[in-house]
């Protein structure tokens, strides 16, 4: 059953990268055009909601781990905040042509940022 | 699996952190790479073509380079390359991997022969952006076979 569940949390973030990495290759300017916009921005939502719900179920499905310890919550707070960072982002280049704005672009990249923070925040596991 | 990651020592932290990096970032890299590749082919789009072909070169290759110095840095403290029959799920790494590379080598040389065709203003080079596209699907299925292997453990 873990085995399952930390498969189908790593699938789902390997969806959100997925995702992450098409929105990102728009704000660089490389030509992705709407459809496949659209397919990332599908990628990002749904591997998001994958990777909560399986992670969440991780938490509780391991007995040497709790939902309230503190690297799941730094976990899930990075992972809000890089949510609501790369919507705010993309809302301003979604219907432009071209590389994102320079302001655009630094929120996307804070989110990236932040997304490589979970990832080590995951690995390292502080305070457990 | 979970009493694994329970008794992990910390050193192995930093290999284990660049190896997971490394292979999100190739599925994110090959899904942009998928979708320039289809794009190009569909709007016969030069730049976009060059587009698909530095993602691969500046994107795929980069990422699979972490991916499996990661991964051989892994096996190393983990005494696995001194094993006579290393378990099933390290042996289906190393096949996905190192045929990966085979793969993404084989879509690049064709997308860049797609380019050059297409720069010269000949004909065709749709046949070859395809193949370019079935191969690096594959290998997005391939992934996936990895890392449900890494992550269940069977045997």
């Amino acid at each position: 059953m873990t085995g399952t569940l930390l498969f189908l949390h790593l699938l789902s973030a390997a969806v959100l990268v997925a995702g992450l990495t098409g929105l990102s290759a728009r704000v660089l300017g490389t030509p992705v055009d709407a459809g496949a916009l659209k397919v990332f921005y599908v990628f990002w939502n749904g591997g998001a909601a994958g990777v909560l719900i399986f992670g969440i179920w991780l938490a509780l499905n391991i007995d040497d781990y709790e939902i309230w310890d503190a690297w799941v919550l730094i976990a899930i707070a990075l992972f809000l905040a890089a949510g609501g960072i790369v919507e705010r982002a993309l809302a301003s280049y979604r219907d432009t042509t071209g590389p994102a704005p320079a302001a655009a672009a630094n929120l996307h990249w804070v989110g990236v940022l932040m997304i490589v923070l979970l990832l080590a925040d995951m690995i390292w596991k502080p305070w457990a | 699996m979970t009493e694994l990651a329970a008794i992990r020592p910390d050193d192995w932290n930093l290999p284990l952190f660049l190896h997971v990096f490394g292979a999100l970032a190739l599925i994110g890299t090959l899904a942009v790479a998928i979708a320039l590749l289809i794009s190009a082919r569909r709007e016969r789009s030069v730049d976009t073509l060059r587009s698909a072909l530095r993602t691969l070169t500046l994107g795929v290759i980069p990422s699979w380079i972490v991916l499996r110095g990661s991964a051989e840095w892994i096996a190393d403290k983990g005494g696995w390359n001194e094993v006579d029959e290393p378990p099933d799920w390290i042996g289906i790494g190393y096949i996905t991997t190192d045929l990966g590379l085979l793969l993404i080598v084989i879509s690049s040389v064709l997308a860049w022969l797609s380019l050059r065709r297409a720069r010269t203003g000949e004909a065709g080079g749709s046949t070859q952006l395809r193949v370019a596209t079935g191969l690096i699907t594959l290998l997005v299925v391939l992934n996936v076979v990895a890392l449900w292997a890494m992550t269940t453990k069977p045997n």
